[in-house]
């Protein structure tokens, strides 16, 4: 097991976690975490650092291994290789005081549907070390949540609402949103993203929350990590990220082979259309169209990648949306 | 914790008083009836009880975990502040308090008829009292059984099948091990005198017995219930 947890250490870029200094810099820390179903390796070798007061979005496809993540650092699941600390915590051995200071809202609702709603924020309050009955009652107005309401009787948007209210009434330093806004129309959605996350993050607190609905990371996230089969792809600000991967929009006026262009450093990835070529740059976007244009290129335009367009890129290897475009582009004619 | 678990099994605590009162009605209802023709009252209690607790210990057991493992609720209280050896035992601790007073109410009630009304007692005072404990027993076993059975499984309906096919062999397995004590267990033969003709004597192992193994049934349950992953 040693042998293995030192070879782990030695895949990642990261220093091993450190108690005494880095547990007033970090709320999340993972070094090195596996978790196997069986034979399956759902989280392979993941080291991450998630700053205080930071708003993390956690990112990945279906069966990266996100809600996996979650459940270890919450407990749920034992940590079989690496370590994992919450808020300075050794979620292994302290997970009692991990908890104490964290609140989740899960992807699945995870609320009594036998309980009125006051007789579930009556069971959260004698279940949490914390409680602050005022900001539950603002939320509760906010939402308009009917405290005699059945939580059966709600809709799955008014629940996801609850759970909100539930975590948040514990006033914890670490909120875990597992898939927060699934299920909220667009108003309540909007109200969840400007209100509730700007309130709580404002408050020096630290989200961690995993996400399908990239636009939505993008407008609230300072920080960014994608996943895929377990493994990090990516982690850091979403600024740098963004700042760092562009693309070219490419095109020449005779024919040119695709492994001219990928040979150019810098260029991650050439999507060819027609006679025209997209470019996924990583580093510097003005030096590649440089050597782009010594090709002989007709026209070289470098266009910014939404979140949306990074993720399908790093995942994929291909992008079907770039820049600040909502739909794919339409096909040239 | 007990609030909330309160809130959880109130609807089975009248479900259990019910069945409890409704049978307990009949019996003194068809009992007057008949005028002692079926031997005695409370004796009788006892043996339709004994069932009635198992099938209650059952029911009360198979939702312990698993219900909330099919709902998603669990990971609510996963995350809160608490071990989860004290979330299991609580869980167990309110259904064995609500069976209970559900079971010992209405055995009060029909034990209280059965010595005030007939003049044929049906059993001295100190022999009720160790048959209802033994009966009760029964019911808190069948809840460790079942209750265990539900850390993994992932409905009640699962449940109820692995508890039913668990506690059959065990009822056998208890019946065998107390004849070789001289003691009968787990079956209708549950109700018999001992060798100096007190109840309480001939059923002293086997209230040892099942409160014994219920206790086993309980630490195993919270063991695994803390090592479980979901």
């Amino acid at each position: 097991m040693i042998e293995t947890q030192n070879e782990n250490w030695q895949a990642t870029n990261l220093t091993p976690f450190d108690d005494r200094t880095d547990a007033n810099r970090y709320a999340i820390a993972l070094d090195g975490l596996t978790c196997r179903y069986g034979s399956r390796v759902a989280v392979d070798n993941l080291s991450l650092r998630v700053p205080l007061g930071a708003v993390y979005g956690f990112l990945g496809p279906n069966g990266a291994g996100k809600t996996t993540t979650i459940k270890t650092l919450l407990g749920m699941r034992r940590i079989q290789i690496g370590r994992a600390t919450v808020l300075g915590f050794d979620v292994a051995t302290q997970g009692l005081e991990c908890r104490k200071r964290l609140a989740y809202v899960a992807e699945t609702n995870n609320l009594y549907g036998h309980l009125r709603i006051f007789e579930m924020l009556e069971t959260a309050r004698r279940l949490s070390s914390r409680w602050n009955p005022a900001a539950v009652q603002r939320y509760l107005d906010l939402f308009n949540l009917p405290p005699r309401e059945k939580i059966r009787k709600l809709s799955k948007g008014m629940k996801g609402q609850l759970a909100l209210v539930v975590a948040l009434g514990s006033e914890p330093d670490l909120l875990v949103l597992d898939e927060p806004t699934s299920g909220l129309d667009p108003l309540k959605r909007y109200e969840f993203i400007n209100q509730i996350v700007r309130e709580v993050s404002a408050a020096g607190r630290t989200i961690f929350f995993s996400s399908h609905n990239l636009s939505e990371v993008e407008q609230i996230a300072d920080h960014v990590a994608i996943i895929n089969e377990g493994r990090l792809i990516i982690e850091d600000e979403l600024d740098n990220i963004k700042s760092r991967e562009k693309a070219l929009k490419v095109s020449f006026d005779r024919p040119v082979w695709t492994h001219d262009l990928e040979n150019i450093a810098g260029v991650r990835k050439v999507l060819q259309e027609g006679r025209r070529f997209r470019l996924l740059i990583s580093g510097d976007a003005e030096q590649v169209a440089e050597q782009v244009r010594g090709l002989g290129a007709r026209s070289v335009e470098v266009v910014d990648m939404n979140l949306e367009a990074i993720f399908i890129a790093y995942l994929q290897g291909q992008t079907e949306y770039f820049g600040n475009e909502s739909r794919p582009p339409e096909p040239e004619r | 914790m007990l609030y909330k678990e309160w809130k959880t099994v109130r609807l089975k605590f009248w479900l259990w008083f019910s069945t409890y009162l409704i049978i307990g009605i009949l019996l003194v209802v068809i009992w007057s009836a008949t005028r002692n023709q079926w031997g005695a009252m409370y004796y009788t209690w006892l043996n339709i009880g004994v069932f009635l607790t198992l099938v209650g210990g059952i029911f009360g057991g198979i939702d312990l975990v698993s219900e909330e493992t099919d709902k998603g609720t669990l990971s609510f209280l996963l995350t809160r502040p608490l071990s989860r050896a004290y979330i299991y035992l609580s869980k167990l601790l309110v259904n064995i308090v609500a069976l209970s007073i559900a079971c010992f109410s209405v055995s009060l009630v029909v034990l209280v008829i059965d010595q005030h009304t007939y003049s044929q007692k049906s059993l001295t005072l100190s022999d009720a009292v160790a048959l209802t404990l033994l009966m009760w027993l029964v019911g808190v076993l069948a809840i460790g059984v079942s209750g265990l059975i539900s850390i993994f499984t992932r409905n009640s309906i699962q449940t109820l099948f692995c508890s039913v096919v668990a506690i059959l062999p065990l009822a056998l397995v208890l019946n065998l091990l107390g004849n070789v004590l001289h003691s009968k267990v787990f079956s209708t033969y549950i109700i018999s005198p001992g060798s100096d003709n007190t109840y309480l004597s001939g059923n002293f192992e086997s209230v040892l017995l099942l409160g014994g193994l219920a206790v086993v049934s309980f630490w195993v349950g919270a063991r695994l219930f803390e090592r479980r992953e979901f």
